[in-house]
């Protein structure tokens, strides 16, 4: 065990694992947080809390994790590198651990462009990749600068994300390798929209053997009407909604239910894929489905680890 | 109409020696007349124009033009193209500091057209004495 | 090359509303090149800022010059004589010969008159693109002989991120993602496994966070202590 995380628990129990995300406001009000955490609790292994999610100012993701913690959930805090140097980030994944938080992801950001301070200037000192390489070498005992650490290191389960929507197609492959080789220990996907390219990547990740080295998470993000759905294929860089799952809510009397029912459908079909070790299911600002989906999907109850 | 009834503007005119010269030289021959205070200047080609020699004109007169070949007729093929570019250009030098963009053209024309180069002279001096004095001629 | 391009003329006469009598100086450098502050956009330039001030019949002087490069001070030597009689000088130079022109004349008030962009390289008439930060350390060697520093978004060294689609950039349509250049160019090469190689951390300390920089190469000497 690495951090001994519920989630990294049940990644190792073999059981089919489920995460879920929180995001916190564009307010000091924590008790956003609180309510989601107690609407979710239960359902999932751990529940990331985004970092400034599109570049928008928010509650901070460790403090959001804080709260969790209180309410008995596990957090898995989200750092981007859009917003810290090296020295910023070692100090709040100190921080992070030293309040029992275990999990971390680690990704680039988006571009502040889309944000609300558009006029800011952006970090990316390291990048996504090195950052995993940062964290994999604090719980090694050692900084970023090759210093040893006097004291005990943090205990860090670390996450990235994986894209398989985005291009160059094939090189999201290696770009998972990498992460792994750097040493990540999950992967949570881009939500899987378009299936069949799905499949397409997870055929060359098995080939390479990736998912015996890394846990797979593929994300889930039900649909809530046609507009977001064509929205985020044409518009949304690294975002693609297959054709039927458009052609199916444009012909469901209740576009709601349908976006769910795509959903549950992509959870059974994901839980037979071979190299799945789980779902992360994104529903920001429609958290109160994510207990729906679990429970018709078999995800809930979960197994005790 | 110009406040000032006595207004005489001063007009610069650059011609292409292929069209615009020779059809001010034919305009001599038929004898035919024009406003005084209209000034020649020479281009080997209308694509010569440039958006600096607009800008001195206009430094002095109160209006300048570009006489070119018809379109597609430009010994240099794209002379006139690149004139009718410099033109936008110089109008929008013009609309940044608040004066007419109308105070700078380009007429098209052939070398056998005295009448015309006449009837393009005449019409635009009328539109800039009803325009008025430039109002960005330099003070000294 | 440096880029630049003119301040909005609103703004230069704004910089310049107390003056009576300037100097607009043009550079012969990149400047003149990108078309922002050569010896034609100094006489622009100048035509515009008199018409402007006679419309408001508040005459404005104008002493025309562009010099060989404003980078270099040597090159002011030769103007000493002019700019003894003006009010100020407006620089149509770059940062760097802005900044030389008032380190030249230091009881003269320098204004900029363009805006210095980045450094590119000219794509087509009047498109110009980002090519180089002088980080101080070069990766192109690892990168196919393209930039991720100048021209990822993020600057990122392990790429492309999950914004990349179709070639371009999450936040731009118009713009190439840097790292899809990379990966087609080194599978063009033959070269695309050298990818899965993980760059290491940058040492920014070479780029502009190691504070302002200075070169000082002690073999170009001719004289001791010069």
């Amino acid at each position: 065990m690495k951090a001994g995380s519920k989630l990294e628990r049940m990644l190792e129990s073999g059981n089919f694992t489920v995460t879920g995300e929180i995001g916190p406001p564009k307010s000091c009000n924590g008790e956003i947080v609180r309510h989601h955490a107690r609407m979710l609790k239960g359902y999932c292994e751990s529940y990331n809390l985004t970092d400034n999610q599109t570049a928008i100012v928010r509650l901070s993701s460790i403090a959001a994790g804080k709260i969790l913690l209180e309410e008995d959930c596990e957090p898995n805090i989200q750092i981007v590198c859009r917003d810290r140097n090296r020295i910023a980030i070692q100090s709040d994944v100190l921080g992070a651990t030293a309040l029992g938080m275990k999990n971390i992801l680690c990704l680039s950001g988006d571009h502040q462009k889309f944000g609300n301070h558009p006029t800011s200037k952006n970090v990316y000192d390291v990048d996504s990749i090195q950052l995993i390489k940062i964290l994999d070498g604090m719980r090694n005992g050692y900084f970023a600068n090759g210093e040893e650490m006097k004291d005990e290191p943090p205990k860090i389960f670390i996450g990235c994300a994986a894209n398989p929507f985005a291009d160059p197609f094939e090189f999201r492959v290696t770009r998972l390798e990498k992460k792994a080789d750097a040493g990540a220990d999950f992967t949570q996907t881009q939500c899987v929209l378009d299936m069949e390219r799905f499949e397409r990547w997870m055929e060359l990740v098995r080939a390479r053997g990736l998912h015996k080295r890394i846990k797979i998470l593929a994300g889930i993000t039900p649909l809530k009407s046609v507009k977001a759905a064509k929205y985020m294929n044409k518009y949304v860089a690294g975002m693609m909604v297959s054709q039927e799952y458009i052609d199916r809510l444009e012909k469901a009397e209740d576009v709601k239910a349908e976006g769910v029912n795509i959903a549950c459908e992509q959870i059974e079909y994901l839980k037979k894929m071979e190299g799945i070790a789980g779902v992360h299911i994104m529903a920001i600002a429609w958290e109160e489905i994510v207990p729906e989906i679990c429970k018709r999907t078999g995800l809930n109850p979960r197994p005790e680890v | 109409m110009s406040a000032n009834a006595d207004f005489q503007p001063k007009i610069i005119v650059f011609a292409c020696e292929n069209s615009g010269w020779l059809a001010a030289e034919h305009a001599a021959e038929l004898a035919l007349s024009y406003p005084e205070r209209v000034e020649l200047i020479k281009l080997p080609c209308s694509g010569k124009i440039d958006v600096l020699f607009f800008m001195k004109a206009l430094e002095k007169a109160d209006g300048t033009i570009v006489l070119a070949c018809q379109k597609e007729n430009c010994k240099f093929i794209k002379g006139n193209i690149r004139a009718a570019q410099r033109v936008k250009q110089t109008e929008n030098l013009l609309k940044e500091i608040g004066i007419e963009p109308e105070r700078v053209g380009l007429y098209y024309l052939a070398a056998n057209m005295g009448h015309k180069f006449v009837e393009i002279i005449q019409n635009f001096y009328d539109k800039i004495r009803e325009l008025g004095p430039n109002p960005g001629k330099v003070i000294k | 090359m440096i880029i630049a391009e003119r301040k909005p003329i609103e703004e230069i006469l704004g910089l310049l509303s107390k003056h009576q009598k300037v100097l607009v100086l043009g550079c012969g450098g990149c400047v003149t090149v990108c078309l922002a502050g050569g010896e034609k956009e100094v006489g622009i330039l100048s035509s515009q800022l008199t018409m402007a001030r006679s419309k408001e019949e508040r005459p404005l002087e104008i002493v025309q010059k562009t010099i060989e490069r404003q980078c270099d001070f040597e090159y002011f030597e030769g103007i000493r004589h002019i700019v003894k009689d003006v009010d100020a000088i407006l620089s149509l130079a770059c940062g760097i010969g802005i900044q030389t022109c008032a380190e030249a004349f230091p009881d003269k008030i320098v204004w900029p008159g363009v805006n210095t962009k980045f450094l590119g390289v000219n794509l087509n008439v009047g498109e110009w693109a980002e090519r180089c930060q002088a980080c101080g350390q070069c990766v192109l060697d690892k990168t196919g002989g393209i930039c991720p520093v100048a021209r990822c978004s993020k600057s990122i060294f392990n790429g492309p991120c999950g914004g990349s689609q179709d070639g371009k950039c999450e936040v731009s349509p118009d713009t190439d993602c840097a790292w899809a250049l990379i990966h087609d160019r080194l599978t063009r090469l033959g070269e695309v496994d050298s990818l899965r190689e993980i760059l290491p951390v940058k040492d920014w300390s070479y780029s502009r966070d190691g504070g302002p920089r200075k070169l000082v190469r002690e073999d170009l000497e001719l004289e001791s202590g010069k």
